[in-house]
């Protein structure tokens, strides 16, 4: 009798733990990987902080995932862009609707005000302030208090967004002493140090750098249409739709804020993730593994519920020869190691087919700056052995030989990259192998994220795998290809560039038009493909799922790829 | 004299703790890169720049300066050697270098000892307070699944030193063998998809503790409702378990089973069960003692693998992002609080064995 009884009390236990909780269909519930560590507007300092901030707080202009474009959210429309001499006049003008949560208008002031908390010593904003620096004043428009001119030291091709793609901040809310209002804009550009012993500097500091600041919902209250709810650490973050929000008058289609609720669930393992999402309890995964993401094509069961989808990124995988080594000074040498580069492999073997191959350094999928006339490099030990020839190697038994400065030396390559990186590493062992048919003997270094940014940066290394982001907005190349960033520390690592590369470099930054810019950018990504020095190999593709009670989902290539806000419920 | 000596052991314990948890914090910064330098120094991995390399460097040391990371790490430091700067061998004997308090070492000391873990580089928060979050669900799980796991070990090990189970006590020994042998990312990634899963059993929520619908609830009502999300997480730290324990437990017991107080016990006609509840098992159980206090340990590191894959927030969860994001403060102070509760455990195990075994407090006397 007492065994029947512990059967059936472990009976319905059993099975009063199978129903899975219930959910409501006009929320949405999303995978966070990691949990932000603050979301401080002003000092975030990861993805996951920018998609939750975006849906509190809003950017004069932002990328809409409908097109990829750069679009006016609080501003009215586009700036209007002048070049005077040394400065750069960037005019904009706030939307009439635009409301703070208590209903008063969001005006210059508050651009100034967020401007000053980005810029001001004392105060918690690393993150962002390297962002603005170019920004030296704003001058208000006397007739018009949504109006007012940026200016700018000189000018670069980012200058667009990034003078809009900062979070304007609601003085009322976060200066209700008015303590920042007396501080002109202009005196946090030049010499910060009379500043630190500013009293009412200090006073805003304190209040401002404390932690509710980064996670407290009645502190943190924008613009934009949504309200944070709870923030449970490690668990979950719960936004909540505001009442009629003013974004839904303006008629603006990338002004949204569609669910009623939001809830971001912070899952760390790909695998809890998966299963989360085949349990119905997630409505939206991204990142997912490309072997994980086929079967998912094949669960029919799945498939009645979700939409899978491959948006191009821009994220690319590229290779970097230290052209400043005697072994790799010459051009032929460079290619012949392009030519051991099994692309069509790698994206095979790493990215389960989920990549295009490009010739350059510009997205394929930009079909206006793509130079599609080109040819990427692949697998031909033929033609690599021919090139190693002319330059002057020659082949014995046990490798490659050459003089260098009187000195015989054998080709060896050292291959680093970022120690627990998958992707790359297969990368590595597929180009070792290849050029293990020309008996050259490879070594693999797998080296500590910041170890391996250190070496980059001081020239220590022979060949690197890594990956490379942008977007379709902006081409500023100088970083990475300008020979005035060659010097040691510098962020050109392979030493890529001559005075030749360098102005076309410059003429991309300084075109005025579309076409223009396009004949530089193409001409760009022939010379970088001729140079072998600095490789593109191939742009990823997202691969993310997303339940398909939803529409208007704005699935991008551009991070988070897809729009939360908009989300509607299928009729 | 139990007290006594706890005090004494304590005593001895503190300088052992502050020469750990010192080496600790020498010992993390020595860890290549600091915290913010991720983001802004090596944000060049793009064409898109947020800001000149000039810029990010100067945002770089406002943010050294705010968190202290400039300043030295101990008292003295010791500069590189030069053979070049001069042209005798005095550069041989090393050039020791006084910074006096102006150190990292001495405010995070004099922190301390005020009782103050610090404030975190990352969230800005105290970092006890984002120890006592956390560990309000890692505690739960080291609780349960410790009593659970010596309670499963203990009938484990008392079913199979009978002498009519020989099939049973090979059967256990083979299953323990094949569970000792799993990882325990490969043990919890089993069991998620074994028993959290639409494809095979869906019995467990997948992830998480609870999925926010709780808010409201009260007490009882939370317990029963937050129950299914831990029962995964402390099965698989019980199943990582138990083949050690038991194996101890059982090696214990059958050494009890051949002394001369059992034969004496079984020549006066006792029950097997009751000699082995009564009489081996108390004598067994003096060597778990010390079993049980190195477990801790090695739950700790479990949970750092239960909580990622669980998706439960935990202190294992935020020493792992602590030491990503090179968030000092929090890594020293989860390590202080970790090599505390190890010690404590130490001496109240020392505790434990003079109360279990008089002779031992004797032999001490």
């Amino acid at each position: 009798m007492r065994n029947r009884y512990l059967f059936l009390i472990s009976f319905f236990l059993f099975f009063s733990f199978c129903s899975q909780p219930h959910r409501q269909p006009d929320e949405v519930r999303v995978r966070l990987e990691t949990e932000p560590q603050t979301l401080n507007p002003v000092n975030y300092t990861d993805q996951a902080a920018n998609q939750i901030l975006n849906l509190l707080f809003q950017s004069l202009l932002s990328a809409d995932l409908a097109d990829d474009q750069l679009k006016p959210v609080l501003a009215k429309e586009l700036p209007l862009i002048e070049q005077k001499d040394t400065v750069t006049l960037i005019t904009y003008e706030i939307r009439e609707e635009a409301k703070w949560a208590d209903g008063s208008p969001v005006t210059a002031t508050d651009v100034a005000f967020t401007l000053k908390v980005l810029k001001a010593p004392l105060l918690q904003n690393e993150q962002i302030k390297p962002q603005v620096a170019f920004i030296h004043d704003l001058k208000p428009d006397p007739k018009n208090k949504r109006r007012f001119t940026l200016i700018c030291e000189e000018f670069t091709p980012e200058m667009e967004l990034l003078s809009g793609d900062f979070f304007i901040l609601p003085a009322y809310l976060f200066d209700p002493e008015n303590l920042l209002q007396p501080i002109p804009l202009a005196a946090f550009t030049n010499s910060l140090s009379k500043l630190q012993n500013n009293n009412n500097l200090k006073a805003f500091a304190a209040r401002f750098n404390i932690p509710e600041y980064s996670n407290n919902g009645a502190v943190l209250q924008g613009s934009a249409g949504y309200t944070l709810e709870k923030w449970v650490p490690g668990q979950y973050i719960t936004l909540n739709q505001k009442q009629n929000w003013w974004g839904n008058n303006t008629g603006a289609t990338n002004l949204t804020a569609n669910p009623e609720r939001i809830i971001l669930q912070v899952i760390p393992d790909n695998n809890t993730a998966l299963l989360a999402l085949k349990n119905r309890q997630l409505d939206v995964l991204e990142d997912i593994p490309a072997t994980e993401f086929n079967q998912l094509k094949t669960n029919k069961d799945f498939i009645e519920d979700y939409n899978l989808y491959t948006p191009q990124a821009y994220s690319a995988v590229y290779t970097g020869i230290n052209s400043r080594l005697p072994k790799f000074k010459d051009k032929a040498t460079r290619q012949a190691i392009a030519y051991l580069m099994d692309v069509a492999n790698f994206i095979k073997v790493t990215q389960l087919d989920y990549a295009t191959p490009t010739v350059g350094i510009v997205p394929p999928n930009l079909k206006k700056y793509y130079n599609n006339k080109l040819q990427p490099y692949t697998l031909n030990p033929t033609k690599a052995t021919n090139l190693l020839k002319s330059s002057g190697w020659v082949q014995r038994n046990d490798g490659w030989y050459r003089k260098e400065n009187g000195k015989e030396q054998k080709l060896t390559i050292t291959v680093s990259y970022k120690a627990g990186d998958n992707v790359i590493e297969s990368t590595a062992l597929i180009f070792q192998q290849s050029a293990a048919k020309l008996n050259i003997p490879v070594q693999l270094q797998a080296e500590e994220g910041s170890m391996f940014t250190k070496n980059m940066r001081n020239q220590a290394f022979e060949l690197f795998f890594r990956t490379l982001n942008g977007n379709p907005f902006a081409f500023n190349f100088s970083p990475l290809l300008h020979t005035s960033y060659a010097e040691m520390g510098g962020t050109n690592y392979t030493g890529f560039g001559n005075t030749d590369t360098d102005a076309l470099l410059n003429n991309i930054n300084k075109a005025t038009t579309t076409d223009e810019k396009a004949i530089h950018l193409k001409e760009l990504q022939r010379v970088m493909l001729d140079e072998a020095t600095f490789l593109v190999l191939y742009y990823q593709k997202e691969r993310l799922a997303i339940h398909n009670r939803f529409d208007n989902v704005k699935v991008s290539g551009l991070s988070p790829n897809y729009d939360v806000s908009a989300f509607t419920l299928s009729k | 004299m139990v007290l006594h000596q706890l005090f004494k052991r304590l005593l001895y314990a503190i300088p052992t703790l502050w020469i750990m948890v010192s080496l600790i914090f020498l010992l993390s910064r020595v860890l290549p890169g600091a915290f913010g330098e991720q983001q802004l120094l090596m944000a060049d991995e793009s064409f898109y720049g947020k800001g000149s390399a000039q810029q990010r460097t100067a945002a770089y040391e406002q943010l050294l300066n705010r968190t202290n990371q400039q300043l030295p790490l101990f008292y003295i430091s010791i500069a590189p050697i030069l053979p070049s700067a001069t042209a005798d061998y005095s550069y041989l004997l090393p050039d020791f270098e006084w910074h006096g308090s102006q150190n990292q070492y001495h405010l995070w000391a004099s922190q301390l000892l005020k009782g103050s873990l610090g404030v975190s580089f990352a969230s800005n928060r105290a970092v006890a307070d984002s120890i006592l979050e956390a560990a309000g669900n890692t505690i739960w799980i080291l609780l349960a699944s410790m009593v659970a796991a010596i309670a499963l070990a203990l009938v484990l090990s008392i079913s199979m030193v009978q002498h009519n189970r020989t099939h049973w006590r090979r059967f256990i020994l083979s299953f323990l063998i094949v569970l000792d042998s799993l990882p325990l990312f490969v043990l919890s990634l089993l069991l998620l998809l074994l028993l959290a899963n639409p494809d095979a059993l869906q019995i467990f929520p997948a992830f998480g503790l609870s999925y926010g619908e709780s808010a409201g609830l009260t007490g009882f009502q939370k317990i029963a409702y937050d129950l299914p999300y831990f029962i995964l997480p402390i099965l698989t730290l019980v199943l990582a378990e138990i083949p050690y324990l038991t194996n101890q437990l059982y090696n214990a017991l059958n050494t009890s089973l051949q002394s001369d107080y059992i034969r004496t016990a079984r020549a006066k006609g006792l029950s097997e069960r009751t000699i082995i509840l009564k009489h081996a098992l108390r004598n067994a159980l003096l060597p778990v003692i010390t079993v049980l206090s190195d477990l801790l340990p090695v739950l700790v590191a479990g949970t750092i693998i239960i909580e990622t894959i669980f998706a439960i927030p935990g202190v294992g969860r935020l020493l792992v992002s602590s030491v990503l994001a090179r968030d000092f403060p929090v890594i020293v102070g989860i390590v202080v609080v970790i090599a505390l509760v190890k010690m404590l455990s130490h001496i109240l195990a020392d505790v434990l064995y003079t109360i279990a075994d008089p002779r031992i407090k004797h032999k001490a006397a």
